[in-house]
């Protein structure tokens, strides 16, 4: 019993890092169109610029996390108005090659400007564990977990309640409408992909103490994409179950039947989705014009 | 001087020159040329069939080792098992062409990304068949008793096949199947009210790439005469795919100027190596941005400039706007 206790801690952890790369995924998807293959990297970014604030400013662990998703929302921004911009009209292979190509820079940068290969910042949770009758508990899984669950339900209201975020709403579901009722398109834009960095740098922090900092941090996009198509690429809730799910099928697919079943699990879910339901559990049929 | 005599010129080069240079050149010749038959092979399936891949590295892995397993653990003929190796590679890309029947644009892409991941995972986790993360020597091949262990002889052989390779993409291209694959690029429904069966050049797409990228890798396998993983992954995918753009997507003039400028130019720029990932990045996105025909765009587009007659000048190059993924 201890046991699965133990896998479904852990499994919940990874599975809220998931849904977090899905969650920038998609918000950028929905409110810009634009499916950024860059996510990963901009969640190495994340780990990276805390890597910066924690090992060369030594600034304490709280200071750290809130500086490290300004300085990702202001480089998010700065994105959108650079390099994404001018793809908005763009045809989605040469959308898919862009992002790649700036992730790929990211990466190339991160690389040169921090040659060790695996570092990782300190955190007031290391080392710590407690005991709730025979289960061990990382706390730091926990952390994770519950920071991650409380962000994205202060981004649920903030979509809901505040004017900024029905308008980021607005403009994802008609540009031209929104931009008609008097809302400044080219200013949702850039603040639609701040928080989406901000997302992705909030994943990168929280992973960092438990994998390390390396800049092949950017591989986790895949298992966002998963995670997303799960959740149909239209809703946060669906986010945080698919990442749940992905999480748990890993942790415990992992423990039970073997570690190459824990590597593969992402690709074996993405085939299943497309498959039978292309439109993820909680969303819905898209009309599409010929 | 007409086309022709061009590329016979050029052949002539390709033949005569390099014993004149040394040996170093002829692995550096050999290498370019398999990265010219992996990209005419990326571009007929995403320059002309409008597919998207990420995974043409993956297709590469599968043919490099499968022509190393069945050399080496079966005593098959190199001959023989290269041919294997690239129609293994192909029943691969038949496999993955199912899904992409009914997947478009991202979806398509976040598929081959996927396959490109599951890949990397099950090189490294078979290692009887693989050598794992260790990585496996292939041998040259042999001809009646003759060893191809100097680059040069084996540039030969990797010259012959990249020839071939070139013939059959163009003489595909002027074919039915060819003129589908740029039908359904320009729009899927136009192409199907035209009696163009869409799943089965999809799937013809799929499997010629693959089987292209099958032959590449085991050529390029043996030619380095070790493979492992890390030659495998996604920046080997992205490189191919800078070369097609850069090149000129659907254009097999276009595929041959980007893997043989990009192959040549980061080594002669060693010193920037470094940077290599960073700079090749950079000319993708300018590329994109200001060249949508790429390098063989430029000289029809040159032309036009200088002729002052801007309808003259034939575009026989899709642009990156044209391979359009909805």
């Amino acid at each position: 019993m201890s046991i699965v206790l133990q896998l479904a801690i852990a499994g919940l952890s990874a599975g809220s890092i998931y849904a977090l790369v899905a969650l920038g995924l998609m918000l950028a998807h929905k409110g810009t169109g634009i499916l950024n293959f860059a996510q990963g990297e901009l969640v190495a970014l994340g780990a990276y610029i805390g890597l910066f604030f924690s090992v060369v400013l030594h600034l304490p662990y709280w200071q750290v996390f809130i500086l490290t998703l300004l300085v990702a929302a202001v480089a998010g921004a700065l994105l959108e108005r650079t390099l994404i911009r001018p793809l908005l009209h763009a045809p989605p292979f040469t959308v898919i090659v862009a992002t790649l190509a700036i992730g790929l820079m990211i990466k190339n940068l991160l690389r040169i400007w921090w040659p060790e290969s695996v570092s990782t910042f300190s955190s007031p949770l290391d080392g710590l564990s407690f005991q709730v009758g025979e289960v061990n508990i990382n706390p730091q899984y926990l952390w994770i977990t519950a920071c991650s669950l409380l962000i994205t339900g202060m981004l649920a209201l903030f979509f809901r309640k505040s004017l900024i975020g029905k308008a980021m709403q607005a403009v994802s579901q008609n540009v031209t409408a929104a931009r008609l009722m008097g809302i400044r398109v080219s200013l949702i834009f850039p603040l639609t992909f701040a928080v989406s960095t901000a997302m992705a740098a909030l994943a990168g922090i929280l992973m960092a103490p438990v994998v390390g900092i390396q800049a092949e941090m950017g591989n986790i996009i895949l298992k966002g994409f998963v995670v997303a198509m799960l959740g149909g690429f239209t809703s946060l809730i669906g986010c945080v179950v698919g990442g749940f799910i992905l999480g748990l099928l890993e942790t415990f697919g992992g423990a039970f039947i073997g570690g190459t079943f824990k590597d593969v699990t992402a690709f074996v879910l993405l085939m299943v989705i497309l498959l039978v339901r292309p439109n993820g559990i909680f969303g819905s049929a898209e009309a599409r014009r010929v | 001087m007409p086309w022709y005599a061009g590329i016979g010129v050029l052949l002539l080069a390709a033949v005569v020159l390099p014993p004149q240079f040394g040996s170093y050149y002829h692995y550096l010749a050999g290498l370019t040329l398999i990265n010219v038959i992996l990209a005419v092979g990326l571009n007929l399936l995403t320059g002309n069939a409008g597919q998207a891949s990420l995974c043409h590295s993956s297709f590469m892995a599968i043919g490099a080792y499968a022509t190393t397993y069945l050399v080496t653990k079966f005593g098959l003929s190199y001959w023989l098992a290269l041919p294997i190796g690239g129609m293994i590679a192909a029943m691969f890309g038949f496999a993955l062409g199912f899904p992409a029947l009914r997947l478009r644009g991202f979806y398509l892409a976040v598929v081959t990304l996927g396959f490109l991941e599951l890949s990397t995972i099950l090189i490294q986790q078979l290692p009887d068949i693989t050598g794992g993360v260790r990585g496996i020597a292939t041998p040259r091949p042999v001809m009646f008793g003759y060893v191809f262990s100097s680059d040069l002889a084996f540039y030969y052989v990797i010259l012959a096949v990249a020839l071939m390779a070139i013939w059959v993409a163009y003489s595909l291209l002027h074919s039915p199947t060819g003129r589908a694959f740029n039908a359904i690029r320009n729009s899927e429904a136009a192409a199907q009210t035209l009696a163009v069966p869409l799943a089965r050049t999809k799937l013809i797409a799929f499997m010629v790439a693959a089987f292209f990228a099958g032959i590449g890798g085991g050529l390029f396998a043996s030619l380095v005469g070790f493979i492992d993983p890390l030659e495998f992954g996604i920046w080997t995918s992205v490189r191919h795919i800078v070369f097609i753009v850069v090149g000129g997507l659907g254009s097999i003039l276009g595929s041959i100027l980007g893997a043989v400028v990009l192959t040549v130019l980061p080594e002669t720029l060693r010193g920037f190596k470094e940077y290599n990932e960073f700079v090749f990045g950079g000319l993708l996105l300018v590329v994109l941005m200001t060249l949508p025909g790429g390098l063989a765009g430029l000289g029809p587009l040159l032309w036009s400039r200088v002729s002052r007659r801007s309808g003259s000048a034939s575009q026989p190059v899709a642009k990156a706007q044209d391979v359009n993924l909805r």
